[in-house]
């Protein structure tokens, strides 16, 4: 059966390989048949839930799927630099996102109960102005989880992954070890996974997050918080994508993807940059989660739920000698994929990632930008 | 026609008896294997009926097989063929999940609830044949994703099982979780009884093996090693069995081994001179040479199982009795669950020795080591693949099986989560990728650790017992960093060196020259040592 198909596939590129004409009609055909499946299905859902209640519906999926998209983007970028340079896959890298969540709630309640604290000088700073306070508070907490998170990655790179580049397998099971003993430290400390800690109910005050509302006028309504998460991902995108052109160290790491050796014969430390980029993607990671806890909690059991998304949108992006693009492209797609699921077919929400995944592998089996 | 008649049955007589030839050689080249797997089929018989603690760990021995026949599959993808597949589980789930729909006629809708219609022991060929076709699928997708590509691909077909099984609860039994029911068959006497005579035969071949061996190794030292292993299992009989008769005929087996030993050490010739003269004399000698070959061995091989009827008939009386006073609530399903699940893990462990000596699987791991440079030479890497994670899904479709049954309630994430992924993956890096017995060995270390390790925290270190993954996270670490190959493999590394040390081994002057062949000894009386051990701990 498969010499059948196999032969079949060899009759059709013969076929195109002499028509020329016809070769050159094959992608604008599926541009226009994909433009027309999402016509389709555009008009499906407008049928479904009316005009307006589609325009509220797709509103809300693109913000949420563009700010899900931006914090995924953060957390997974580190997976991949690790992935990319060291080639460790690195099984601990939910239980970081996770521990970073923890890290910027209890970060932020502590920054928050300093500033409204009568007796320090803060508070003749921010006065009566809660809402800079809030906001102050909170970026904050996500550079202090940063800080920690990133001291963290570069001590369990120091320390151990160090002595076992060389050896995938090994590697496989020292980061589950990790994995095994952050998220258990985390319920031990802070309880099991069934809770999940918010900023809001325990914060004093809550403006930032619940009370800034950009308001469209009816029911589209747009909050703050998730605006702003998709300007500071994009922000931090930017200035990786910027620090990967422009600086040594960056130009030194995207080398170091392509052909390690090669740049370790160049006269790179390479060992050097392992260590920088360990602390870069457990930091990015930490970032995310810390920003990430007004929306969806901070709780025990994210380690492996979103480590399974890291997985999914670094192979999407291209995980072998991928480029630091197609990471972007693959959360944006498995962000804005799942909200507009969540929206329109919520019974597709958790399995249409790995649906885009599977469709995306076959098509181009590296990835978007990897070599196969 | 009647010649050919003939010549069939000759033919088959032949094969017949080649057979029954060849028993010694295949007994001889197994020791340590025969020797370990006689004391784990003699295990169930001393806790027949009743309860008693040995239950409670033969309980946990039967969860740690069916996950080591897990690891096993799983070693065969990684260790084997170089797939690394985080989408195991999905085979494992859906023998688990086959088992469960077919054990119970009212879980799924109407034109598929015939799968109840097959009874028990065949519903695991199925599960099987299932699990097969779902390696079949994921096989088919290695002709363009290699390494990592594939590892997800698997990852996304596992998780899209499972959240199909998640998002239905009716079928899967959803959070709260499906109760799986016992098999009839298990619930049977005969059934056990059955594979009380497996075990019978493992005992007899155990003891013609020690004939062997005690006529093979005719020095002294073959004396000294014997000596205690005898003295070992005579204990286990002692403190299990229900009476002082069994135990004494085994002891009346083991002393006619030792008066074959010396009548064997009689007839060794060290002097080359001597040789000649008793070649003459062979003529003469025949009737003691067939007493000795055939009719002691025999005769010690039946005392000793008479002894072993002996010291546990009562227990499977008992057990048969209870059976038969009230066949629907006969509850004692534990011995016959281990001895179902040892007989397939028996099973699957020779199929997957042979399997990697075949020329096929010296063909995967080429593939394995170089796959351009393999179809260079004229190998078809892709069906390689296949044909791997066809069987090893076949294998962890049958663990799922097993594991339907004896865990009695299996919802989404036992049976399906991406735990037990990792859990497969740990226990084979554990053990030694690339081993056969490393994928075991790792399971029953972590399965065991995780089962106790909360004690031994709570009361051996006063400490959280929370803190018990902690441990387990600082145990993988530490094996990781000091034994980089795993257990197995990083002892194999070395072993030719510990080899060479225990042949030079000395006590004063005496030296005891250990070889391969004496290595069942150690293994015995080591494996006796560790459930004695693990016994009183658990008291």
């Amino acid at each position: 059966m498969k010499e059948a198909m196999q032969r079949g596939i060899h009759a059709l590129k013969d076929y195109l390989e002499e028509n020329p004409r016809i070769r050159r009609l094959i992608k604008p055909l599926t541009v226009i048949i994909v433009i027309a499946l999402a016509a389709i299905l555009i008009a499906a859902a407008i049928y479904a839930y009316t005009w307006e209640g589609f325009i509220v519906r797709a509103g809300k999926s693109m913000v949420n799927g563009l700010a899900l998209s931006m914090l995924l983007f953060l957390m997974v970028s580190g997976f991949f630099l690790i992935f990319g340079l060291c080639d460790v896959i690195n099984f601990a890298h939910g239980a970081f996102f996770m521990l970073g969540g923890f890290l910027g709630f209890v970060i932020y309640l502590g920054t928050e109960a300093v500033f409204l604290d009568p007796t320090l000088p803060f508070y003749l700073i921010f006065g009566a102005n809660y809402f800079a306070l809030s906001v102050t508070a909170f970026i904050v907490s996500a550079l202090g989880a940063t800080t920690v998170m990133a001291l963290i990655g570069g001590g369990i790179e120091f320390f151990t992954i160090r002595r076992l580049y060389g050896n995938p397998i090994a590697q496989i099971l020292l980061t589950v070890g990790f994995m095994f003993i952050i998220s258990q430290a985390a319920e031990i400390i802070w309880g099991p996974p069934q809770f999940s800690y918010f900023i809001t109910p325990n914060s004093q005050l809550g403006y930032f997050f619940i009370e800034g509302v950009l308001d469209f006028g009816g029911t589209l309504q747009f909050q703050l918080y998730r605006i702003f998460l998709i300007f500071l991902g994009l922000a931090v995108a930017g200035l990786m994508f910027l620090g990967f052109r422009k600086t040594r160290i960056g130009l030194q790491i995207q080398a170091g993807i392509e052909d390690a050796e090669m740049v370790e014969a160049l006269g790179t430390d390479i060992r050097k940059l392992f260590t920088v980029v360990f602390m870069l993607g457990a930091g990015l990671a930490g970032l995310s989660g810390a920003v990430l806890v007004p929306w969806i909690g901070a709780s025990s059991g994210h380690g492996l739920t979103y480590l399974i998304y890291a997985f999914v949108i670094v192979v999407v992006g291209g995980a072998h000698y991928g480029r630091f693009e197609g990471t972007f492209f693959g959360a944006l797609i498995v962000g804005l994929s799942m909200q507009f699921a969540a929206y329109f077919i919520p019974f597709l929400e958790n399995i249409i990632v790995f649906i885009i995944m599977a469709i995306i592998l076959i098509v181009r089996p590296g990835g978007l930008t990897g070599h196969e | 026609m009647s010649n050919e008649d003939g010549s069939v049955r000759e033919s088959v007589g032949h094969a017949v008896l080649g057979g029954i030839k060849s028993i010694p050689s295949v007994l001889s080249s197994n020791r340590t294997l025969v020797a370990v797997l006689a004391f784990l089929f003699l295990l169930p018989l001393g806790t027949a009926a009743g309860t008693s603690p040995v239950r409670a760990l033969i309980f946990l021995f039967t969860q740690i097989m069916i996950f080591g026949l897990l690891a096993m599959s799983f070693d065969l993808q990684l260790g084997r063929a170089s797939i690394l597949n985080f989408g195991h589980v999905a085979l494992f789930g859906v023998g688990a999940y086959f088992m469960a729909f077919s054990l119970d006629a009212d879980l799924l809708p109407p034109p598929f609830n015939l799968v109840a219609a097959i009874p028990f022991p065949f519903t695991i060929v199925f599960a099987m044949l299932i699990g097969a076709l779902l390696g079949f699928i994921m096989g088919l997708t290695t002709s363009r994703m290699k390494g990592t590509a594939f590892a997800f691909i698997a990852l996304a077909i596992a998780m899209f099982i499972y959240n199909f099984f998640f998002e239905s609860p009716d079928i899967s039994g959803g959070e709260t979780g499906l109760r799986v029911p016992t098999p009839g068959l298990i619930r049977t006497a005969p059934f056990y009884l059955l594979f009380v005579g497996v075990a019978f035969v493992f005992l007899a071949a155990f003891m013609g093996m020690v004939i062997l061996y005690l006529k093979k190794r005719t020095d002294i030292s073959g004396l000294i090693l014997v000596t205690p292993a005898f003295a070992a299992f005579t204990g286990v009989l002692l403190f299990f069995g229900t009476n002082l008769v069994g135990p004494i005929l085994v002891l009346f087996a083991f002393l006619g081994a030792i008066l074959l030993f010396l009548m064997e050490r009689g007839r060794v010739i060290t002097n080359p001179i001597e040789y000649a003269e008793k070649q003459e004399q062979t003529e003469e000698r025949r009737p003691t040479d067939m007493m000795v070959s055939y009719g002691l061995p025999v005769v010690i091989i039946v005392i000793f199982l008479v002894g072993i009827v002996i010291t546990f008939g009562a227990n499977v009386v008992q057990m048969v009795s209870l059976w038969i006073e009230d066949t629907t609530t006969f509850y004692y399903i534990i011995p016959v669950q281990y001895y179902l699940v040892l007989s397939c893990l028996v099973v699957v462990y020779f199929f997957i020795r042979r399997l990697i000596a075949s020329p096929f699987g010296r063909m995967v791991t080429a593939v394995a080591q170089n796959e351009e440079r393999a179809q260079a030479l004229g190998y078809d890497s892709y069906r390689a693949k296949i044909v791997v994670l066809v069987i090893s899904g076949a294998i962890a479709a049958l663990a799922g099986a097993l594991y339907a049954p004896y865990i009695r309630t299996i919802d989404p994430d036992t049976a399906l989560g991406v735990g037990v992924t990792i859990d497969a993956m740990i226990f084979t890096i554990i053990g030694g990728i690339g081993t056969l017995f490393g994928p075991l060995l790792g399971t029953a270390l972590v399965k065991y650790s995780e089962l106790n390790l909360v004690d031994f925290i709570t009361d051996g270190l006063n400490l959280d017992g929370r803190l018990w993954l902690v441990g387990l996270g600082i145990m993988y670490i530490a094996i990781v960093l000091f034994l980089p190959l795993g257990i197995v493999g990083s002892i194999e590394r070395r072993s030719r060196s510990i080899k060479e040390r225990l042949r030079r081994l000395k006590i004063g002057r005496f030296e005891f020259g250990l070889k391969d062949t004496d290595y069942w000894v150690f293994a015995l009386i080591g494996i006796i040592g560790l459930f004695m051990l693990l016994l009183f701990l658990s008291l």
